[in-house]
């Protein structure tokens, strides 16, 4: 039987199969010299659909506590049931075009983070036929925090 | 009080698990779980961050391995080009322009410039 946990100065903990004392860092599935990763907080952000043909609506959601620098946030679009990630970790925007007269409805969602909470902003341009949808915006966000 | 740390036999398996408040260390289920030595935890091995757009590289003090990198960002990361097991290129698209353009009602918001990013226990 192999040696799977070391707990000296630290704690090590290694691949079934793999000796604690030998491996390499990718056979540990555990090591305390690097931070632990998780989800502290977790909710959803809606901008309810205007009913006219534009929209800017911003809402601030406040974190639990002040992270000393800014936390890894991750953004999915809530719509028919299933859950689209937004791009880059901050937002993203949709475009489409109306082909009658060369004007465009546009659409977008950011979200701004700081050290304090999570600025959302959804806006909306439509003009006649735009292909766009009346629903509301729901984001689905998830706020990671690390031990160091 | 519920038990939550085992160092020892789980179910004929030896190992170290870690309940989460309230879950039975002996008998939680994956999700009652905090650490288990039948899966790898997810440690950010690696942090950092950079001001500003188009080709930026980045390095770190190597771990051992190529580590899978994350990106926290108000512009578009468009590409990752590892160059070492501790450096990479990374493609930021400058999306102030685009913004700019496009946004058209209400004040135009202005992108913060800084992407952040880490880096985590798992192969690239």
């Amino acid at each position: 039987m192999v040696n799977r946990v070391l707990l000296d100065t630290g704690l090590k903990v290694s691949q079934p199969g793999v000796d604690v004392l030998s491996a390499n860092p990718l056979q540990l599935l555990f090591n305390s010299d690097w931070s632990g990763l998780g989800v502290v907080q977790s909710g959803t952000w809606t901008a309810p659909w205007p009913g006219g043909s534009t929209m800017d609506v911003g809402g601030f959601i406040n974190f639990t506590k002040t992270f000393s620098s800014i936390p890894f946030c991750a953004f999915f679009l809530v719509r028919g049931g299933y859950m689209s990630p937004l791009g880059y970790g901050n937002g993203f925007f949709t475009s489409v075009r109306n082909s009658d007269s060369g004007t465009q409805s546009r659409s977008a969602l950011l979200a701004q983070v700081s050290t304090t909470g999570i600025q959302f902003r959804a806006m909306l341009y439509r003009v006649s036929n735009p292909g766009l949808v009346n629903v509301d915006y729901t984001v689905r966000y998830f706020v990671f925090d690390r031990n160091t | 009080m519920t038990d939550r740390v085992l160092l020892g036999n789980r179910g004929g398996e030896y190992g170290l698990w870690v309940s989460r408040p309230g879950f039975d260390v002996k008998t939680a289920g994956e999700d009652g779980l905090l650490m288990s030595t039948s899966i790898r935890t997810l440690q950010v091995v690696r942090s950092g961050s950079f001001s500003g757009t188009g080709v930026v590289g980045i390095s770190w003090a190597p771990v051992g391995f190529r580590p899978r990198l994350f990106f926290g960002t108000q512009h578009a990361i468009q590409a990752i080009t590892y160059t070492s097991d501790n450096s990479a290129s990374i493609n930021v698209y400058d999306m102030q322009g685009t913004v700019s353009s496009q946004w058209n009602v209400g004040s135009v918001p202005t992108l913060s410039s800084t992407t952040y990013w880490f880096a985590i226990n798992e192969p690239a």
